[in-house]
């Protein structure tokens, strides 16, 4: 008697033994034991140089001050401040934790509807960050109609709306950051609109003419990525690629450094694209393609890449965040490294629900070539003319051919 | 013009920001903790288990709190992290509790974080803490955790390890604050989202906590050897026959008058009163344990328990003609209540939902003693009848539970 046990349901130990092994992944840890105490253990992310140096104190004092409660009413714009350099942070090392950070600056604001405007699109932002799309656009809609001068909102809208592959909704979203008063940023906004919708000759020239109004370097570097981005569109690959390593060289920036390896990548430059790889920060992005680098290499270190790919969706789900969100990197990673055609297909397609990027719309039908599934080739082509969305890598294989011969 | 050239400067960040949907992730911050219970060495539910907690948390995720870079030159050394660690441990120790009751004793159910060295993970360099406590087992521990809620909104702990012989594995935030610890059991299905069970709505909260502790006493009474051999001493002189013949008892010498009971629907009336006695007497001293209104030392009522089984077995060989059994299993009843453990109770009932989980336990208890005595009943049918009876069953296992209880009393007073 006394070895009785309540009734477990099957159900219940299957997903005890899934529990289990995802469990076993992610505890792995190795001890560490430094020698001496110059030893770096950590490296930080630069923007903590910026506090005061703080000798440690005793332990009783701080303790009481880390516990207490923050100032009674919280500063919006220290935490306007704080969220900023945290969303800052998120972006230049890919490390999602900052992004948590951010919301946490934000939080006596967070969701609040009387939030102040500026702290609203920054959540938004955070939002978008994490790929929370649906309540990134929400919170800028409602944040917009309480004050429709808000340059800033309607960069964050737009670039949504592109996101989504709504053009003519982000041309008004660029039309009223020009009503706002900014210039420059509806500029670059419409153009790169434009661009995606096909007129690639004009947004070169109108961003070249940006280009030479302003000297900041990372205005430049942003300028130069939107240029290599629309000549890629263009086909027009070896000006691309040109593009890009000018962006790269005026301030470096993890997006542009991707988005440059993978034009190497796609053009057969692997070595080139896993030195830009070197320097970047293992975010999932950056681990994905080196491994397809590897792969495509014959080395086999590919495949531990692979294996921690897997381990970090492991730890995803063990934490309770929904891997899905992440779909573009788990199509490619069905569809570079796995070589499953019919799998990547499924997580491409519904991909496709989250976001509409070119790179979306790419896997998606690679995809579809590997599975052999004709009628999904069709159905996905026939969503790229509805959006409106002019990509040369996006063309039917004839016609990149004779792209590539003009 | 400031504030435009703020929201330039800012525009610029974020419409290079936006204009990527690259995913960055790898995954938010997380800190680890492993719990284990070591094996209880006495076949003893009420005694309290030996838990190891260990807690890993990230150097850069403590450096928000505690300025482990002390120098801010982004490198954090093993020189800093040594000379921030009595601040670390103090900062643990306020942020990742076990939540007992105040008078609980110090050094008992509680943790106290020491250093435990530095282990390296996906995502960096973890600093490692241990503790150690004793708490009492079979029973779910409150863990209440806060670190990082003003500094991380997607900060989570993830706790696995094992407790009670079964796996632990469950999930909280800080902004839950606290999160019931158990072993993963019929209800597994809940501990992907574990954490989630604080958030849960007060309605079903009630009618969880009734069904969570209604288990948890039932499984308290099934693995408590000396709960089950005190049952046995009280049942063993009950003829109990599931046939509807009455049987005829020998006339035996050693089992004069009184102390037996006449067969047939007396008995289970016996039974039913004995049994229910029981559970009365152990829900008076288990109510007024957990409010607080009397404090019982286990160091009188593990062997007071021992003794009672001894007492109850020795009334079967010696039938005492005055005494009431059920009156017997109410006052004995009483003692095993404070062995209960219910001085944890408390903290481990979720906030308000305490009176609906006293209910469920007790039930539980009760169902559990049913359940044990239907066993015995049926186990007993080959038994019953025989006119060796008497002489083997009731006055050879009552000698052998005074020899078990005399062993148990030896073990809990030394």
């Amino acid at each position: 008697m006394s070895t009785f046990k309540p009734p477990v349901s099957l159900k219940a130990l299957g997903l005890m033994a899934l529990l289990a092994t995802v469990q076993l992944s992610c505890l792995a840890a190795t001890a560490l034991q430094p020698l001496r105490d110059d030893d770096v253990l950590e490296v930080l992310p630069t923007v903590t140089r910026s506090r005061p140096v703080q000798p440690v104190a005793q332990p009783a004092a701080p303790t009481a001050k880390t516990l207490a409660p923050g100032p009674a009413a919280p500063d919006p714009a220290v935490a306007l401040a704080q969220a900023r350099q945290a969303v800052s942070v998120a972006r230049q090392t890919g490390d999602t934790r900052y992004w948590g950070r951010a919301q946490a600056a934000l939080a006596p604001w967070w969701d609040r509807p009387d939030a102040p405007v500026d702290l609203a699109v920054l959540q938004a932002t955070v939002q978008q960050g994490r790929h929370e799309f649906a309540a990134s656009r929400a919170v800028l809609a409602a944040a917009l109609a309480r004050v429709p001068g808000h340059a800033q909102g309607w960069l964050n809208l737009a670039s949504l709306e592109r996101l989504s592959a709504r053009y003519p909704e982000a041309l008004a979203a660029c039309d009223a950051v020009a009503r706002a008063g900014q210039a420059l940023y509806a500029q670059a906004c419409r153009l790169e609109t434009e661009s995606l919708q096909g007129q690639h000759p004009q947004a070169a020239q109108g961003l070249d003419a940006l280009l030479r109004q302003t000297q900041d370097a990372g205005q430049r570097s942003w300028l130069l990525s939107l240029l290599a981005e629309s000549l890629e569109r263009a086909g027009r690959d070896a000006p691309a690629a040109d593009a890009y390593a000018r962006s790269l060289a005026a301030a470096p920036d993890l997006y542009t450094a991707i988005a440059y390896s993978d034009l190497l990548l796609r053009t057969g430059k692997t070595r080139q694209a896993l030195q830009t790889l070197a320097s970047l920060p293992d975010t999932d992005a950056v681990v994905l393609r080196r491994a397809a680098a590897w792969k495509r290499l014959g080395d086999a270190r590919w495949k531990d890449e692979r294996q921690r790919l897997a381990e970090r969706v492991d730890e995803l789900r063990r934490r309770g965040d929904d891997p899905a969100l992440h779909g573009r990197e788990l199509a490619l990673v069905a569809l570079w490294l796995d070589g499953d055609g019919p799998r990547a297909l499924q997580l491409a397609r519904s991909n496709l629900q989250l976001q509409r990027e070119p790179l979306d719309w790419w896997a998606a039908l690679q995809s579809a070539r590997l599975a052999g599934d004709g009628a999904a080739l069709v159905d996905i082509e026939k969503a790229i003319r509805a959006a409106g969305l002019r990509d040369a890598r996006l063309a039917p294989a004839g016609a990149v051919a004779a792209g590539k011969t003009r | 013009m400031r504030p435009v050239w703020t929201l330039i400067r800012a525009g610029w960040l974020l419409a290079f920001a936006l204009t990527c949907s690259l995913a960055l992730a790898h995954k938010g911050s997380d800190a680890y903790l492993d719990v284990q219970q070591s094996e209880p060495a006495t076949p003893n539910a009420q005694a309290a288990g030996d838990f190891r907690f260990l807690l890993a948390v990230a150097l850069r995720d403590l450096d928000q709190v505690v300025p482990i870079d002390a120098n801010a030159d982004a490198r954090v050394t093993w020189g800093e992290a040594r000379a921030a660690t009595p601040q670390v441990l103090a900062l643990l120790n306020a942020t990742a509790r076990l939540d007992t009751l105040p008078a609980a004793e110090p050094g008992e159910c509680r943790l106290d974080w020491q250093a435990d060295g530095l282990e390296r993970r996906s995502d960096g360099v973890y600093f490692r803490a241990a503790a150690r406590a004793r708490c009492p087992s079979g029973q779910a521990l409150r863990l209440s955790y806060a670190l990082l809620k003003d500094q991380d909104s997607t900060h989570r702990l993830l706790v696995a390890g094992r407790m009670g012989g079964n796996d632990l594995l469950s999930t909280v935030s800080p902004q839950q604050g606290s999160l019931l610890l158990r072993p993963a059991d019929g209800n597994a299905a809940g501990v992907a989202a574990g954490g989630l069970q604080a958030q849960a709505g007060l309605a079903s909260g009630r009618w969880s906590a009734l069904r969570d502790y209604f288990g948890l006493g039932m499984h308290h009474l099934l693995q408590g050897y000396d709960h089950l051999a005190f049952l046995l001493a009280l049942v063993l002189p009950l003829q109990l026959n599931l046939r509807r013949r009455p049987v005829a008892l020998p006339a035996s010498p050693g089992l004069a008058g009184a102390g037996m009971r006449p067969a047939g629907r007396a008995n289970w009336l016996a039974l039913l009163r004995t049994v229910t006695a029981f559970t009365i007497g152990h829900s008076i001293t288990l109510m007024l344990a957990t409010f607080g209104l009397t404090n019982a030392s286990p160091a009188w009522v593990e062997p007071a328990i021992a003794l009672s089984i001894a007492v109850t077995a020795g009334l079967n060989l010696r039938p005492v003609r005055w005494l009431r059994m059920d009156v017997l299993a109410l006052v004995f009843g009483m003692v095993h209540g404070f062995g209960f453990a219910g001085l944890l109770l408390e903290a481990a009932a979720p906030g308000g939902l305490l009176p609906w989980a006293l209910a469920g336990f007790n039930l539980g208890v009760e169902a559990g003693q049913l359940l044990a005595v239907a066993g015995w009943v049926l186990v007993s049918q080959a038994l019953v009848g025989r006119s060796w009876y008497g002489r083997v069953v009731v006055q050879g296992g009552s000698v052998l539970l005074i020899l078990l209880a005399a062993w148990w009393f030896w073990q809990r007073v030394g």
